[in-house]
């Protein structure tokens, strides 16, 4: 997986790229760190170069959605592919995140 | 000792496209996927040899299958799922239609083979923290014995009508299959995931061999 952090005036754009899976935890990482920085606002993960996601990366976006909520964050998923878009609604994200096309 | 088993009994054996017996030295994405695609039966990242007596001696289920055999180092290092399902749809066994789900569902069972099987490691604890142990538990443990030397075969079979079922077994100390899976929040969707995706999902051999069925 890749990423790109970007400062908007609502707060970040991340982009994520390529296969998200458990190896993916330390650059994740570094992504957090950034959500953890903001206060309010709204975090857009961009998700349309993701090819590839696991449990493991479910599981990061949830650990990102529990950084973000104390510091007022927002956090939204926008433009999943269709095999990242169906394991989201397998996991039923749609109940957890803000998703859009 | 395989090769000669194996040119005895006239098996092509190397590292070619196009043997039956393939071993990747090392194991790579392009080489399980290239193997797989060119027809090869059995691919090893070691030769071994009760592998090859199987294979040979007619163990293996059916005439149209084959054995991905890796250590779980090479299996959790390699993009095992991605790499075995290209090989497939370009062999013809797998719609491509069909790859994603296939492919996130073997994913989930080689990681699952790996880490709580032949590793024996526990759902990674909740919070950040229990993803950046669960990453340094697997590479530790991957460096002990006899964890390391631990495999995970891979059995791919055709079905009459066109689906595919995959075993995934692993060498651990197994489980059971009924016992609540003690999913945290952040982890322990993987057996949900196949559960949808797949046709069917079952367990054998005290849970070391994860039974996976696709429609075509």
């Amino acid at each position: 997986m890749d990423y790109a952090v970007q400062s908007t005036d609502q707060g970040l754009n991340i982009s994520l790229t390529g296969r998200m899976t458990l190896i993916d935890h330390d650059k994740f990482r570094a992504v957090v760190d950034s959500i953890e920085r903001l206060n309010g606002g709204i975090c857009i993960f961009d998700l349309r170069g993701l090819e590839f996601i696991d449990s493991s990366g479910l599981g990061m976006f949830l650990i990102a959605r529990d950084v973000a909520q104390p510091k007022g964050v927002d956090i939204q998923l926008l433009g999943a592919q269709d095999a990242v878009r169906r394991i989201l609604q397998i996991a039923k994200f749609h109940t957890l995140f803000k998703i859009a096309p | 000792m395989v090769r000669t088993l194996a040119d005895r009994l006239g098996c092509a054996i190397g590292s070619d496209e196009g043997a039956a017996i393939v071993l990747l030295h090392p194991a790579s994405d392009t080489g399980v996927s290239r193997a797989v695609a060119a027809g090869a039966r059995l691919l090893m990242d070691v030769p071994v040899l009760e592998e090859v007596q199987a294979l040979l001696g007619g163990a293996e289920p059916e005439p149209g299958s084959l054995r991905l055999s890796l250590a779980s180092g090479s299996a959790f290092r390699i993009n095992v799922a991605m790499s075995l399902c290209s090989g497939l749809v370009e062999r013809g066994w797998l719609h491509p239609g069909r790859q994603v789900d296939v492919e996130l569902c073997l994913h989930e069972a080689v990681v699952n083979a790996v880490t709580h099987g032949n590793l024996e490691l526990q759902r990674c604890a909740d919070g950040d923290s229990g993803f950046a142990d669960r990453l340094d538990s697997v590479y530790y443990q991957l460096t002990l014995m006899p964890f390391a030397a631990r495999r995970v075969v891979i059995d791919v079979g055709r079905r009459a009508d066109g689906g595919l079922t995959i075993d995934i077994q692993d060498q651990g100390k197994g489980f059971d299959p009924t016992a609540p899976t003690g999913g945290t929040t952040y982890s322990g969707r993987g057996m949900t995931i196949m559960r949808e995706l797949a046709e069917r999902v079952s367990h054998r051999d005290g849970g070391r061999r994860l039974c996976l069925e696709f429609r075509p």
